[in-house]
């Protein structure tokens, strides 16, 4: 090295390391770096596939068995890796310590073969690094590109130039990450030992087109060899879910499941892809046949019977048919829990399935009650910095926050991000995500600056991690544009759902739920700007995307009709008002029953509207009938009650009655001032001191 | 008027030269070049097949990187040590 410097007058070093070269870098860094001749600084390490913990050395040992250099790895006092990575720590990882150059890591996502599966894991692989990336190759082709089109060259280049992210290299997130495990692992069983072996190959060097294009030169005549056909088929549909093209993916696994009818897993896959899809009716029915084909095959108590129990719970939840989710992943907690036992992580993410589907029914507190199960079972399986443990807080965090419960929820959503921040370092959607909920649940408590500041944060690493056109990028515009709006800055607002609008409609079409949101949420602005009908316009968009995606019976239509109401009152159009939120109410009544906040929430606004027409008497009996919905579901302590109470007093203030008024207004402020909700203080105090005043002085 | 100097830029040509180093591991050079970047391979690896990849068309980066026009100020050397 020392010769190199003496010939040339380098400004600048950058290592690119591949798996055990990259602890000889960081060595390198810490003990040999000073010797140099001249003080070139280091500007970039990258390591690829690179065992950072002593966890796992064992099958890293074994895979280069009978290598000497293995033994000094070994963790334990004496060992090297231990010794390397502490002096690392107390070089680097102090606060008040300096890493001047940017560490990025990336990972293997590809199995070297079935026996072995990958040499490296991930969270070994990317200890330590700022920047992270997988790779579909395996632990030796991590390091050799095919070509400049490779994502990774493409990354390697990023990286040493310190570009912004390209989009051809796909971001894979944890799910998607476990999922092309499973993958992999399903095409080795379909493939090995046939003469589609060499697509194995293909996939593992990450050249999945290649593969594609070998797969589709042997796909036979569907007439003479179906089942090959079929399994070459399904094989192709594989790559596409590796290559995230799930509608190709979808299509061939149908093919597959059309020449192979009575094959489960086809059906399983299919039903899977659909689902991604949100083409939820198809899922069903492949879910449907799979499990009536393995019922007959293995009886109620296998894991595949389970699987899809599980799925068809996800699928009808997603559809907005919580009752049915709830018993579909009973079936599947009851079945796991027998053949796994109440502590395997597959059996926590049960719980947690039943617990979401709990949750969008609007019992909160059974989904608490299984998202706790969910949490402990893990908490003890992986201990505290584990990804999978950091889910489960945050999901009780969004219950919590959901229950009006923001301190708590803000706890849990503070343990979430600390454990990411652990797993994964600074620049990583789930801590983007972390700093994103701290936002929202600030926001709620009505503290709309600390909010802002969150929700900046997040989109600082979101715009890092995902460039400027993301869902994800997307959905924090909205979150700033929905403080901006509750903090009356309306203009700011549209601003920002407009920026939304203009990248979701790029990603998902019009015809998406998460674009009807922003169309909702323009309308929203609109309206309380006083403009009703350009909020009607923005409503009646939003309106008509759902009613194409997700049909008319889902609350989220439902709360499309409310709006429009709310527009149509804006507009002292009282009559049309109570058209729509007798529609939201009919709807969301036949979901979710009487006890749900969304239910109350119509009420209470068909309250609003009949004390727009003057009928006051009516008004309260709408009133009165979301107070005791709201109370059920929350307890008093929650903004909605609040909420109930202060239309009450306003309705009784307006028949006269100003003592009742004033012992309801009473009650609000208490919740408000308890809750610390600053926003509605003032609000209700200024009604209370005006029901007195009137009382004085009649 | 105050007559200024001129000074005559010298333009070099690019061009790329493989050198030679003792133990010969693959080092690709540009001229002017300002930056080191350096492949380092792990057990069993060594500074060539390490990082080339599979296939009829083998693509080599270290030598690709240095070709980039990203990268027309970086020198590229892939070091080989005693792994095996």
């Amino acid at each position: 090295m020392n010769q190199l410097l003496e010939m040339k007058p380098y400004q600048s070093l950058s290592f690119i390391a591949h798996s055990l070269g990259g602890l000889v870098v960081r060595e390198f860094i810490l003990s040999r770096h000073k010797h140099l001749i001249t003080a070139v600084p280091v500007i970039s390490v990258i390591t690829l596939g690179t065992p950072n913990l002593g966890s796992g050395l064992a099958k890293f040992a074994s895979y280069f068995c009978g290598n000497i250099q293995m033994d000094d790895l070994k963790p334990g006092r004496e060992g090297f890796l231990d010794s390397l990575n502490e002096r690392w720590r107390e070089r680097f990882l102090q606060p008040e310590s300096e890493q001047t150059f940017r560490f990025s890591a990336g990972y293997e996502i590809a199995p070297v073969n079935k026996l072995m599966g990958r040499i490296v894991e991930k969270d070994s692989a990317v200890y330590f690094a700022q920047q992270t990336q997988g790779f579909l190759k395996d632990h030796a082709h991590i390091a050799k590109p095919y070509g400049e089109s490779d994502p990774l060259f493409l990354w390697m280049r990023q990286q040493l130039l310190r570009k912004a992210p390209d989009p051809r290299v796909p971001l894979y997130d944890d799910a998607e990450v476990k999922r092309f495990e499973e993958i992999i692992d399903e095409l080795q069983n379909e493939l090995k030992g046939t003469d589609l072996e060499e697509a194995l190959n293909l996939i593992s060097q990450g050249k999945l087109d290649a593969a594609l294009t070998l797969l589709s030169e042997n796909e036979g005549n569907e007439d003479e060899q179906i089942l090959k056909t079929a399994k070459t088929r399904f094989a192709k549909a594989q790559v596409y879910a590796l290559k995230l093209d799930y509608k190709n993916a979808l299509q061939y696994f149908e093919k597959a499941v059309q020449l192979a009818p009575e094959n489960p897993l086809y059906q399983n896959e299919a039903g899977v892809m659909a689902n991604t899809l949100e083409k939820y009716d198809k899922a069903i029915e492949y879910y449907e046949k799979a499990l009536a084909s393995d019922l007959k095959t293995f009886g109620p108590d296998h894991a595949n019977v389970a699987t899809y129990w599980n799925n068809l719970g996800m699928a009808w939840n997603a559809k907005g048919q919580h009752d049915k989710a709830i018993s579909y992943h009973e079936k599947g907690l009851a079945s796991g829990l027998q053949t796994l036992g109440p502590e395997h992580p597959k059996v926590a993410i049960r719980w947690n399935n039943l617990g979401l589907a709990w949750k969008d029914k609007g019992k909160l507190d059974k989904a608490i009650e299984y998202y706790e199960k969910a949490l402990e079972s893990d908490l003890k399986t992986f201990g505290p910095d584990h990804p999978q443990v950091a889910v489960y807080w945050n999901n009780l965090g969004e219950v919590c926050r959901e229950k009006g419960q923001y301190d708590v929820a803000i706890e849990y959503y503070e343990k979430a991000l600390a454990s990411d921040l652990k797993s994964f370092g600074g620049s990583h959607p789930n801590v983007a995500r972390g700093w994103n909920n701290l936002g929202a649940a600030w926001d709620a408590k009505g503290e709309f600056d600390k909010a802002i500041g969150y929700y900046e944060k997040a989109q600082e690493v979101n715009l890092k991690t995902f460039g400027p056109e993301h869902p994800c990028v997307a959905a924090t515009w909205n979150n700033l544009g929905a403080v901006w709006h509750a903090k009356g800055q309306h203009d700011q607002a549209i601003e920002y759902f407009e920026r939304t609008l203009v990248s979701d409609l790029k990603t998902f079409g019009p015809n998406h739920p998460n674009v009807a949101r922003v169309w909702n949420n323009l309308g929203l602005a609109w309206k309380e700007k006083g403009k009703y009908d350009q909020a009607i316009e923005n409503y009646e968009k939003a309106l008509a995307s759902d009613l194409k995606s997700l049909g008319p019976e889902h609350p989220q239509v439902a709360t499309y009709w409310n709006n429009l109401g709310s527009a149509w009152k804006g507009k002292g159009k009282h009559d049309k008002a109570i058209e729509y939120y007798e529609k939201a109410l009919a709807s969301d009544l036949k979901t979710f029953g009487p006890e749900h906040p969304n239910v109350a929430t119509y009420w209470n606004n068909l309250g609003e509207a009949w004390k727009g027409k003057g009928k006051h008497d009516k008004s309260i009996e709408y009133y009165e009938k979301a107070l005791a919905s709201d109370l059920k579901t929350f307890g008093p302590k929650h903004p909605d009650v609040a909420r109930d109470w202060n239309n009450l007093g306003v309705a009784w203030e307006a028949k006269g009655d100003y003592d009742k008024a004033i012992g309801y207004f009473e009650k609000a402020l208490v919740v408000v001032k308890k809750m610390g909700l600053a926003h509605r203080v003032a609000l209700v105090e200024n009604n209370l001191a005006e029901a007195r005043r009137k009382k004085g002085g009649g | 008027m105050i007559a200024k100097n001129t000074f005559s830029a010298i333009v070099m040509a690019s061009q790329k030269t493989k050198i030679t180093l003792p133990g010969d591991p693959p080092f690709f050079q540009n001229p002017n070049a300002e930056k080191l970047i350096v492949f380092i391979h792990g057990l069993t690896g060594d500074a060539t097949d390490t990082w080339r990849s599979d296939g009829d068309s083998p693509f080599f980066w270290p030598e690709e990187l240095a070709k980039d026009a990203g990268f027309q100020i970086a020198d590229v050397l892939s070091f080989g040590y005693a792994s095996k």
